[in-house]
């Protein structure tokens, strides 16, 4: 089918705002949101510019905000946006970080708010011969968390982080989450001072907005919760 | 600008990152160039397991794993580097472990594993659990583990920046690379006393693949081109189960926990061509047999596809231990693996082939010992070889772990015991890369780089995929000919400074030309069938003539030139290694 | 720009969980206000009466007082005979009646008091913990943040000394109606 394709573009090099091109690209239903990008890209205007690399949902590239909701481009399909010919199918840069060029953004601020949680095992026991023993049930409690590709859906989808842009956001406080639940880590403390702090943790007002754009199906907020109760308890309990 | 670093890793996928922490860790000043974010590498995209003789769950050795991986190789892997494999790759799983790795677990609270492909208990008798896995995201988990390590070890990463030339000085030593800035446009110099390539695979040159659209081998373009052959390319591995169409990889997992190919008729046709194991054959065997039952008819519905039939394993096992691949059928073709079977076909998936390096992951310029200094390479792009003509699935997480730290520990070494001092650039490094880029901004006119890239990507398709005739691999050849020519006069619209990736889609197909003439030579020159490499023409394996590697060395303008490199053999020591008819 | 994430910085812990706390306690005094205000048979107004303006003889609008049920303006009357702090029997009931009829009773006052005292205690800080989230969502400088957070607290203890004066001296000086 034919369909009617905006892109919001912006290129800081020339343009002073950014504004919407309209292109028609033939598409099957069956066809992914990014490769409506990659025909474009290939075959219409090389200068349309955006993030791809896997093609299916790992990479956490193209993260982008197609028909208004924050996506990965390569993991909804046409049939998905589109129904009949002519429909449109809008697509943005995800918002509240600095667009670089159309569909790219700077991940500058959410590659330093990763950085800031400690996302990274902390046990100073000497390790032992074999593997730390960890049971399937413990595993089971960091599982769901460990399947994020951080692509930047979720906090480019908080109205927190579009409002305090240094707030942490979900996916920095899912890798917290990650590794102080993780039956193997000694570093609860050192984590949650970090986001017990007023850019952390309690800016998170339980919108779900989130859980609804991870491509993951991660469901942010109920860790965000277990996080919020085990700083309460270290602090209070 | 010009950067100063003891080591330079290009690529951060599993291989760069293990490199980089093992030297840092070692006290190198370590660098990572990449062209993607590293979290967007491919290492991500590995699903099912990593190989490592733990027995958490039977009893296992490393032999055996040495000796399926020889048997998987078709005897053309390289057996000191193979038990050097296989042995490191028990020590490493567990340091991956401790570094953080979520990997599944078993009732013992130990590492969970799995059987895969090819992987048996004493040499060949069935089938064994070997492959450790974090669910069916066993990449993604090591990837990002990696990554958060690098991060706290302090790895300086250089992200988006696309490495563009190899820096030698007269006498051939390598001592930094050039590299563009993919955000500015800039052009930058590094300059290191170690360069490591860990570019990865190449699986973009073929029309159907698993690969990443990263996966443009650029590493291996930018090493011919300083006059540093490739090994054994002519072997290119097919997964057997890729999604219909797409190539969308469908982990050896699926069939490790029960699943069963079909045809046509429904009959679990690999009875035929693998008695024993069955669907738990080798990549190669399994992927030569989708093909010929397409041939002969049995496809379904006459279409070039046949079933990965998963009905009867149950939806809990596929939401729990299989849940990507579930959810991938069910986004990209709306087939319920729970009650329906999936549609697949091979897509291209792993270069056996690359860089030739010892199993330090030092670059030979030929011969055995004869070392490029400065220079190292590993994972995908390295041929160390462990795959020899054919990978075992797992296996490939297990080299870019296993030899990425022997990287990193080798770099680290070195700089203790030789000192930091570099030797000296060579004058304006940069200029080649910069008249290269200003040439492709300057044309005009001239094809798409989308058309030529279709081009090639068929060419190689038709002609140097799972079957190959000499008629086949001529006519690949002469299009590669046209298609060097039309890369270079391809021309971009893009004409900015920033991010422009049309102009670097341009770059990579020329580099794309440039290996892919490297794979349909060396299959043409190969006159025999050994593992993935399948000549219709020379069907049998022929150890007298071929059991071999092959060098490949091209002056960039079309003219290459061979030689052989003997397979290390351990056959005196353990003579069950010795090549044997490969039957499963 | 690179963000800097101190972990030196004050625990915010116990203000989202006395927010939590105060929030569930403000269900409950909620329920129990709107219990007496709106269902109990004494002490309920009757609210559609309220809000429907009328017109006096002369023609001015006027605002009529709530109107009570039976069971309030009986109990009203009552106390009138042997207090005339509640003005003659047979005058219109006010809201004013109606609450310093509950207070008249000693046990009750201080009851009612607490009851009150808590309830304005949880809801101030209730909604004042939620104004400065809001503020500081939109308040960039951690300067300006702190001192803006500052004053909102000192809004919220004015007012609750301003609630706190009103609930205490409520009916200790009741005189009769000068109406």
């Amino acid at each position: 089918m034919q369909l009617n394709v905006k892109v919001k573009r912006f290129n800081p090099e020339k343009d002073s705002a950014p504004y919407w091109q309209d292109y028609t690209v033939n598409a099957d239903p069956m066809d992914t949101a990014l490769y409506l990008l990659l025909k474009i890209k290939w075959f219409q205007d090389g200068t349309l510019t955006f993030r791809k690399s896997c093609a299916h949902g790992i990479c956490g590239s193209d993260a982008m905000q197609i028909n208004g909701e924050n996506k990965l481009a390569c993991s909804i399909l046409v049939k998905d946006i589109a129904k009949n010919d002519g429909d449109l199918v809008a697509f943005e840069p995800l918002p509240g970080s600095p667009v670089v060029k159309d569909l790219v953004i700077d991940q500058t601020r959410f590659f330093d708010k990763y950085r800031a949680v400690m996302p990274w095992l902390i046990n100073g026991s000497p390790a032992p011969e074999k593997e730390r023993l960890q049971s399937a049930a413990d595993q089971e409690i960091i599982e769901d968390a460990t399947k994020c590709i951080l692509c930047g859906a979720c906090t480019h989808a908080c109205p927190s982080t579009w409002a305090d842009p240094n707030y942490l956001g979900p996916a920095a406080l899912l890798k917290a989450y990650r590794y102080t639940f993780d039956t193997r880590d000694e570093g609860a403390s050192d984590r949650l001072r970090v986001v017990d702090s007023g850019e952390g943790l309690w800016k998170c007002y339980t919108i779900f907005n989130c859980v609804q754009a991870c491509p993951k199906e991660i469901d942010i907020t109920r860790w965000l919760s277990a996080l919020k109760r085990r700083a309460v308890l270290e602090k209070v309990g | 600008m010009l950067f100063n670093h003891d080591v330079v890793i290009v690529g951060a996928g599993g291989a760069g990152l293990m490199a980089a922490l093992y030297a840092k860790e070692g006290g190198a000043d370590v660098a990572v160039v990449s062209k993607l974010h590293p979290l967007r590498s491919h290492t991500g995209a590995a699903q099912g397991g990593i190989g490592a003789a733990l027995a958490n769950e039977e009893e296992d050795h490393w032999m055996w794993h040495a000796f399926d991986t020889i048997k998987g190789s078709d005897y053309i892997g390289d057996q000191d580097a193979i038990l050097i494999m296989c042995q490191d790759a028990p020590r490493t799983i567990i340091e991956l472990e401790h570094y953080g790795v979520p990997f599944s677990r078993n009732k013992q609270g130990l590492i969970s594993q799995r059987r895969f492909g090819g992987h048996t208990r004493n040499y060949g008798e069935s089938a064994v659990r070997r492959a450790c896995h974090a669910a069916d995201r066993t990449g993604h988990a090591i990837l990002h583990t990696l990554y958060d390590q690098c991060t706290r070890k302090g790895v300086r990463f250089y992200d988006e920046f696309q490495v563009l030339d190899l820096l030698q000085t007269p006498d051939g030593t390598v001592n930094g690379v050039v590299a563009y800035e993919i955000l500015s446009g800039d052009l930058h110099t590094f300059h290191a006393k170690h360069v490591c390539f860990a570019t990865g695979g190449y699986g973009r040159a073929f029309q159907t693949t698993s690969n990443a659209h990263a996966g443009t081998g650029d590493g291996l373009a930018l090493t011919l081109r300083a006059g540093i052959p490739l090994e054994d390319m002519e072997f290119v591995q097919f997964h057997p189960t890729g999604l219909y169409r797409l190539g969308i990889l469908i982990t050896e997992g699926a069939r490790g926990e029960g699943g069963i190919l079909r045809n046509n008729s429904g009959e679990r046709f690999m009875e035929r061509y693998a008695p024993t194991v069955k669907d738990l054959a080798p990549r190669d065997l399994i992927s030569q047999a989708i093909y010929k039952e397409i041939r002969e008819g049995r496809g379904i519905n006459g279409e070039p596809y046949v079933y990965l039939d998963m009905t009867h394993v149950g939806a809990d096992i596929l939401e729990k231990k299989l849940p990507e691949i579930t959810t991938f059928s069910r986004t990209y073709l709306g087939v319920d693996p729970v009650t329906q079977p999936i549609p697949i076909a091979p897509t291209c998936h792993y270069a056996m082939g690359g860089i030739p390096t010892d199993y330090n992951g030092q670059v030979e310029k030929g011969q055995r010992g004869d070392f490029v200094q400065g220079f190292y390479a590993a994972g995908e792009c390295a041929c160390v070889s462990i795959h020899g003509a054919n990978r075992l699935g797992t296996n490939s997480l297990t080299d870019l772990v296993v030899f990425g730290r022997r990287v990193g520990m080798h770099m680290a070494e070195r700089l203790r015991t030789e000192g930091r001092t570099k030797e000296p650039l060579i004058a304006d490094p940069e200029k080649r890369t910069r008249e290269m880029l200003d040439g492709i901004l300057a044309r005009q006119d001239g094809e798409n780089v989308a058309t030529v890239r279709a081009d090639l990507q068929d060419s190689m398709m038709k002609g140097v995929s799972v079957f190959r005739t000499d008629e086949t691999l001529t006519e690949a050849l002469s299009d590669l000919k046209t298609l060097r020519a039309r890369a270079r006069a391809t021309t971009v619209r893009d004409k900015g400074k920033r991010f422009n990736t049309d102009l670097l889609d341009a770059v990579e197909l020329q580099h794309m030309v440039e290996y892919a003439e490297a794979i349909a030579a060396g299959a043409l020159r190969r006159t025999e069938s050994r593992g993935a490499h399948s000549r219709d023409d020379y069907p049998s394996r022929d150890d007298a003539a071929w059991l071999k590697h092959t060098l490949y060395w091209s002056n960039g303008e079309g003219e290459y030139r061979f030689a052989d490199k003997p397979v290390t053999m351990k056959t005196d020591e353990f003579p069950q290694f010795k090549p044997k008819e490969r039957k499963y | 720009m690179a963000l800097t994430y101190s972990s030196n910085t004050k625990s915010h812990a116990q203000g989202w969980l006395l927010h939590r706390i105060t929030g569930t306690f403000l269900v409950f005094l909620l329920l129990t206000h709107f219990w007496i205000q709106h269902f109990d048979a004494t002490t309920r107004s009757v609210v559609e009466q309220v809000v429907v303006k009328t017109e006096n003889a002369e023609g001015q609008a006027v605002t009529p007082m709530p109107t009570y049920s039976e069971n309030a303006e009986n109990a009203v009357n009552t106390r009138r005979k042997s207090d005339p702090r509640f003005g003659p029997v047979g005058a219109p009931v006010t809201p004013y009646d109606v609450t310093m009829l509950r207070l008249a009773d000693p046990v009750y006052a201080v009851l009612w008091k607490t009851f009150n005292l808590f309830f304005l205690l949880f809801a101030l800080h209730h909604g004042f913990y939620g104004l400065n989230n809001v503020l500081s969502d939109y308040i960039r400088r951690p300067m300006v943040r702190a001192v803006v957070t500052k004053l909102v607290w000192i809004v919220a203890g004015l007012l609750f000394i301003i609630g706190a004066y009103s609930v205490i001296t409520a009916g200790l000086n009741m005189q009769p109606p000068t109406l």
